[in-house]
């Protein structure tokens, strides 16, 4: 069957489909973001119509990772939102945590909570720590609230009572309520989202997919009726934050789950080409205009967890955005990418970011009036970004203007341009390195070992610098780096997380329970996967909890040993893990204190898909070798005449030894003087690092 | 093997700093992550901070506390030093107090320093400092009338000696606190964060063949001192004073200081300021210094990383007896309560100097503590401190936030942990309506938070409180914000101190606003009609305040 995977960005929608045949077609149109329907159905409509296109039936999958929630999170477009807490809570989403994300700046600001405070509303209940009623539910109060939701025209309404996460009775009731009271209007409660303790990370995440609900339920509707028109009779599915695919019925209820969507994919495509260069563990490096993404890949998998924020203040300091609770890849967002602005602090010495030329008017050599200078900027003035061969050749850089914006920086320095243009280079890297660092020893992982998958326009670009920071030994440079989010798409599972927060000392676990748990929750999952055209006996369950000491308050994420093993068994293998793990993270264990579970997981998911090769095979041999041009490697100290290839033309197995430019279409790839590189049999670039 | 570095160069330096706070930051999280009390995790009460040889700050972490990232390379230089000379430190020692003249003026916060060895010579000091969720005494009270009230006091100890633990140090602890298991678990954690720091800043040596972090401190330091000493010698030479009175403790407590800016530098002098008291608010030296030295660099400096070189163009003093230079076995557990009034005061001092940057007085300033204390139906203690914060003084240009940690940066514990640690039921937790200080940009708002006890037996409040007679003042023309209350069963009680509740009492809190910045009659009628929208101010105070009526006629 047809396979057609769509990722829709901010600029541009981009598209592969896998024919039946098998072979691989890429497309990419304009998007539309006031109806993100219209560029996916324009773009299956060209695509189909392709006559390359061998597409029998009108039956196919489709796969899509959006960024419709993110943006109208960040744009504040989601719609009319009312919040219901427990009563004398109503100001939690103002009240925030009380701390400071900076220590001196004194004019700190916060984004506005998504629903103002007129819009959130008391209900007259209240569930102690332990489950007791203090104050049963007063229907009377949320008849009242709802006539005013229906008088104020909310859209969409939040619920996240106290201790909802562990006892959502109350919060179930509200809900019954509310659907009765407010037809149409869409209701998410915080017991569904997001079970997890801490009222406000919960209600921020409740919140979220309250305010973006509506949109994200349209957004499929009118996505399906499209593809009904032309005929296609398609399964829809959505890549979650988390790195599985879910159908559009999840996605349209619980759209929080898809707010990094596109990021996910990416990671999940750099944990396949970490397996086709048969290594187990990865940095995936994902480096754009405005970010970079670095995920750590350990064992051929992204690690997931459930700490993330988002439309950060500025958007990079930590702890200035709205916490998200959901199941996600872990990965580190950087605020800096190839339009980051490098400037001359107050103490004289350089800094890059935070702030960013963005898309236009962009970096000073795209000629599109942009002065400052920025990271591809030095890029183009170090050789590494061909003036001639950006995009393809499809769009020419400006080197004069570049040097310019550069040498006026340099000046107010004291130093060359060259110099500075490395500075810059060199700084983006350093924080590249460092968030990378940070990233691995939250795992307990020493980056070094650890081989870089790097893509993204300027992530080939920075690759070599970044692993020789770390003191990595291998970058791979996939084929076609400006597609990796399609790619993961091809090749992700059909996959749902469910959560049950149940508190458990290891010690006299009853695994009865337990296992009662985990059925429920299979049944439920495995109900969605099926839904989503996966076949009973092709599902797998994995089974973790997140476990702590007593009296903690983070807890580390464990797989459980089989749960058929006795209680006693069982919470033995279970510590054992749990203290292995802790002494590699923290270099020693604790004695004399009892290890509890807090949240107990379930992911369960159908097989990965086949992969597409996406290399366009070895040419003829002798095009491969474009052209040398000046290239400035530190280790030289200068600007040295450097052989530039084209990635396309490489054949496999061909050794180049460095100092080399490889050009692919929307990225380079840099080769230092003490690296080699080396295509290998399905396609991607294998560098190694003395 | 590395070429030679020069520090001077503008890259390499901003390259090899940024290393050293991100080694900081490593640090920091392994500390907040295998934390037990929720004052640590939660609160995120602690910090981390690089030091070289002489004890100087070379870097901190991020989130950060004023008083601790000050008093730690303070009571390095003073004390740690002289007691212990490198020719006394081999690698795998780790030192402890809790002295409160040494560190931060209280008994709760322990301080950890651990030497650090490169190729067999001592570079420099991995510290940091966590408030311990009991020190035994009274718990965070301040009734304490001398310092053996309050608690154990560790001298400096050696808590490790070459890598092996000095058990006694953590028998004699955990026997002396209501929560041994929180307080020995969140030593271990700074055992830990300590060891990342060293381990890191090795690494980092290593990796750049470096045998030391002298000529790189010494760039750091010097940098970084003449930009504060440029930024200062913008500043009109003269002297700025101001005064400020606090609820005290059964009797007002006024604050005085004289801001001597001269050429490159600042001395405050704070003689004028009441004598000491028989309570335990007073403040030590180095709490003093360390909100003198944060004020300023609030408003002359907030980019550069804080380190050393920041702090030496900034002096202060005040006369030995008085309440913010104390003699010795002075009480001061809850020295917060006058102390964090130091940056709001400072400020006061300086509103004609920079109007445009400095800030009304906040009611995080100083930070309400509740320390929860009592035993289970079966004899076993429970106990946690709650931290709460009222509003923020307003801003050139901005409204201050609500519930806002200044000062200090401590996070809330979030009323779901809270009432899992303690049998408290949180009923309310919710911003007061008018209490930010009217102005062109006015004071953020306080909160009320009101707990009760749902357990079957007695339980133990400890209250720390500021601001209940003496509100919150503004600047630049602004007003003062409302003033906090204490209530018990909803009737006014004494503020601070013990108070016990049985079954079914409760205790309200109600949390100062922050004061104004500007002339009230200033402030744009949208901003008006904004807070009247969301019900941050009644009608009322507008006609009162801004003589805004809106659209009646």
């Amino acid at each position: 069957m047809t396979r057609l995977a769509f990722d829709t960005g901010g600029t541009f929608t981009d598209f592969a489909l896998i024919d039946d045949a098998g072979s691989v077609h890429l497309h990419k149109v304009l998007s539309t973001p006031a109806d993100p329907a219209a560029a996916v159905a324009q773009g299956v409509r060209e695509l189909l119509a392709r006559p390359a296109v061998k597409a029998k039936s009108r039956q196919m999958t489709i796969l899509g990772a959006t960024t419709v929630v993110t943006n109208a999170v960040l744009e504040r477009k989601g719609v009319k939102t009312a919040f219901l807490t427990s009563d004398g809570f109503q100001d939690m989403l103002r009240i925030r945590t009380e701390g400071r994300y900076d220590l001196y700046d004194l004019k700190i600001e916060y984004p506005e909570p998504l629903v103002p405070r007129n819009r959130c509303y008391g209900v007259r209940e209240r569930v102690a720590a332990d489950g007791r009623t203090v104050t049963p539910l007063d229907a009377a109060s949320v008849d009242a609230i709802a006539r005013a939701c229906r008088d104020n025209n909310v859209a969409s309404v939040a619920v996240c009572l106290l201790h909802a996460y562990k006892f959502p009775d109350h919060e179930h009731a509200v809900g019954a309520l509310l659907a009765e009271l407010l037809p149409g209007v869409s209701i998410s409660l915080s017991s569904d989202v997001c079970p997890e303790i801490r009222e406000y990370d919960r209600a921020s995440t409740t919140v979220i997919n309250s305010y973006t609900r509506p949109l994200m339920t349209k957004h499929v509707d009118r996505l399906e009726s499209e593809l009904k028109q032309q005929n296609i009779d398609s399964r829809l599915l959505w890549m979650t934050s988390s790195g599985g695919l879910v159908p559009s019925r999840v996605a349209a209820t619980a759209p929080v789950r898809l707010i990094e969507s596109g990021p996910a994919a990416g990671a999940v495509a750099a944990a396949e080409y970490a397996r086709q260069a048969e290594v187990d563990s990865v940095m995936s490096f994902d480096m754009g205009g405005t970010t970079a993404k670095l995920c750590l890949v350990p064992n051929g998998e992204p690690m997931v967890g459930s700490d993330l924020e988002v439309a950060r203040h500025q958007r990079f300091r930590r702890g200035s955005g709205f916490p998200l609770k959901i199941q996600s890849i872990q990965m580190v967002e950087i605020g800096a990418g190839g339009g980051s602005i490098a400037a001359k602090n107050k103490l004289g010495l350089l800094d890059v970011g935070p702030h960013s030329a963005g898309a236009a008017p962009g970096p000073a050599c795209y000629g599109l009036g942009g002065e400052k200078p920025t990271v591809t900027d030095a890029d183009v003035v170090l050789g590494y970004v061909g003036a001639s061969s950006f995009l393809g050749g499809g769009f020419s850089l400006d080197v004069d203007k570049a040097r310019a914006a550069i040498a006026v920086l340099a000046d107010s320095l004291g130093v060359s341009i060259e110099r500075c243009a490395w500075g810059i280079h060199d700084l983006v890297n350093g924080t590249m390195a460092e968030a990378a660092t940070m990233h691995a020893a939250d795992y307990g992982v020493d980056p070094s070992t650890l081989p870089i998958v790097a893509f993204g326009g300027a992530g080939p670009v920075h690759a070599y610098g970044v692993a020789k920071k770390l003191n990595a030994k291998t970058v791979i440079c996939p084929a076609g780096a400006g597609v990796t989010s399609a790619v993961g798409l091809l090749i992700a599972p059909i996959a749902v997380d469910i959560a049950a927060s149940l508190p458990k000392r290891l010690a006299g676990l009853d695994m009865v329970a337990v296992r009662a748990m985990f059925e429920r929750m299979a049944q439920e999952g495995r109900q969605i996967v099926t839904d989503a055209g996966v076949a009973a006996k092709a599902i797998s369950f994995s089974y973790s909890a997140d476990l702590r000491y007593v009296g903690q308050g983070h807890e580390l994420n464990v797989a459980l040993p089989s749960l058929v093993l006795d209680g006693l068994a069982f919470s033995e293998a279970l510590l054992k893990k749990f203290e292995t793990d802790y002494a590699a993270l923290f270099g020693r264990t604790v004695s004399n204190t009892p290890v509890e579970a807090i949240t107990w997981r379930l992911r369960v998911s159908g097989p990965k898909a086949a992969v597409p090769t996406l290399g366009d095979g070895p040419k003829a041999l002798g095009g491969e070798r474009k052209e040398h041009r000046h290239v400035y490697f530190d280790t030289e100290q200068k600007m040295i005449s450097t052989p530039v290839f084209s990635f396309a033309a490489l054949a496999s197995g061909r050794d180049i030894a460095g100092p080399a430019i490889i050009e692919q279409a929307e990225s380079t790839i840099v080769v230092g003087p003490d690296a080699n590189a080396r295509r290998d049999a399905r396609g991607n670039l294998i560098m190694t690092l003395a | 093997m590395r070429r030679n570095l020069d520090f001077d160069d503008p890259i390499t330096l901003q390259v090899l700093w940024n290393r050293l706070i991100f080694i900081a930051d490593q640090a920091d999280r392994a500390l907040g992550r295998t934390a037990f009390s929720p004052i640590v995790r939660e609160n995120h009460d602690y910090v981390t901070v690089l030091m070289d040889t002489k004890g100087r700050a070379l870097a901190q972490c991020t989130w950060a506390i004023p008083v601790f990232i000050t008093s730690l390379p303070m009571a390095v230089q003073d004390y740690f030093l002289p007691a212990y000379p490198p020719e006394k430190l081999q690698p795998g020692d780790v030192l402890l107090t809790n002295d409160p003249l040494i560190g931060t003026g209280h008994l709760p916060d322990m301080v950890m320093v651990t030497p650090i060895f490169h190729r067999g010579k001592h570079i420099g000091f991995s510290g940091s400092i966590a408030h311990m969720a009991d020190i035994g005494g009274r718990p965070y009270s301040p009734e304490s009338t001398d310092i053996f009230e309050e608690g154990i006091r560790l001298p400096i100890v050696k808590l490790y000696k070459a890598g092996i633990r000095n058990d006694d140090v953590y028998d004699i602890v955990r026997a002396s606190v209501r929560l041994p298991r929180e307080v020995i678990g969140d030593i271990d954690s700074m055992v830990a964060a300590n060891d990342v720091m060293a381990r890191e800043l090795v690494r980092f040596l290593d990796e750049y063949d470096l045998e030391d972090v002298e000529a790189l401190g010494a760039a750091i330091h010097r940098r970084s001192e003449a930009q504060m000493r440029r930024a200062i010698s913008k500043w009109p030479r003269g002297d700025y004073t101001s005064q400020m009175t606090l609820d005290g403790y059964d009797s007002p407590v006024t604050l005085k200081c004289n801001v001597q800016v001269c050429g490159d530098s600042i001395h405050i002098d704070y003689t004028g300021s009441s004598l000491q008291v028989r309570h335990a608010i007073n403040v030590r030296k180095h709490y003093r210094v360390a909100h003198s030295v944060y004020a300023i660099k609030c408003l002359l400096d907030p980019d550069t990383p804080n380190n050393e070189g920041c702090m030496v163009p900034i002096t202060d003093a005040a006369p030995v007896g008085s309440i913010l230079n104390p003699r010795n076995t002075a009480a001061g557990n809850l020295r917060n309560l006058i102390g964090h009034a130091i940056p709001s005061l400072v400020f006061k001092a300086l509103e004609a100097v920079v109007p445009d940057k400095v800030q009304g007085d906040s009611g995080g300033a100083p930070i309400w503590g509740i320390n929860c204390q009592g035993q289970d139906a079966d004899g076993v203690p429970y106990g946690a401190s709650q931290m709460l914060h009222g509003g923020q003084g307003g801003r050139a240009g901005l409204d201050g936030l609500d519930t806002l940690s200044f000062p200090s940066n401590c996070k809330c514990i979030p009323t779901e942990m809270y009432e899992l640690s303690v049998p408290v039921l949180t009923e309310c937790k919710e911003l007061i309506v008018d209490s930010g200080g009217p102005g062109q940009f006015r004071g953020g708002l306080g909160q009320r938070v009101t707990l009760r006890n749902i357990s079957t037996g007695p339980m133990n409040m400890y209250l720390a409180s500021e601001h209940v007679n003496e509100p919150c003042l503004g600047v630049v023309g602004g007003k003062a914000g409302r003033a906090g209350a204490v209530l018990k069963n909803g009737q006014q009680v004494f503020p601070k101190g013990h108070i016990p509740l049985a079954p079914g009492e409760s205790l309200t809190v109600e949390l100062p606003g922050g004061g104004g910045w500007g002339e009230p009659s200033k402030r744009p009628r949208e901003l008006i009609e904004a807070d009247l929208a969301l019900d941050l101010v009644t009608p009322g105070q507008t006609w009162d305040h801004y003589g805004y009526r809106g659209s009646r006629p």
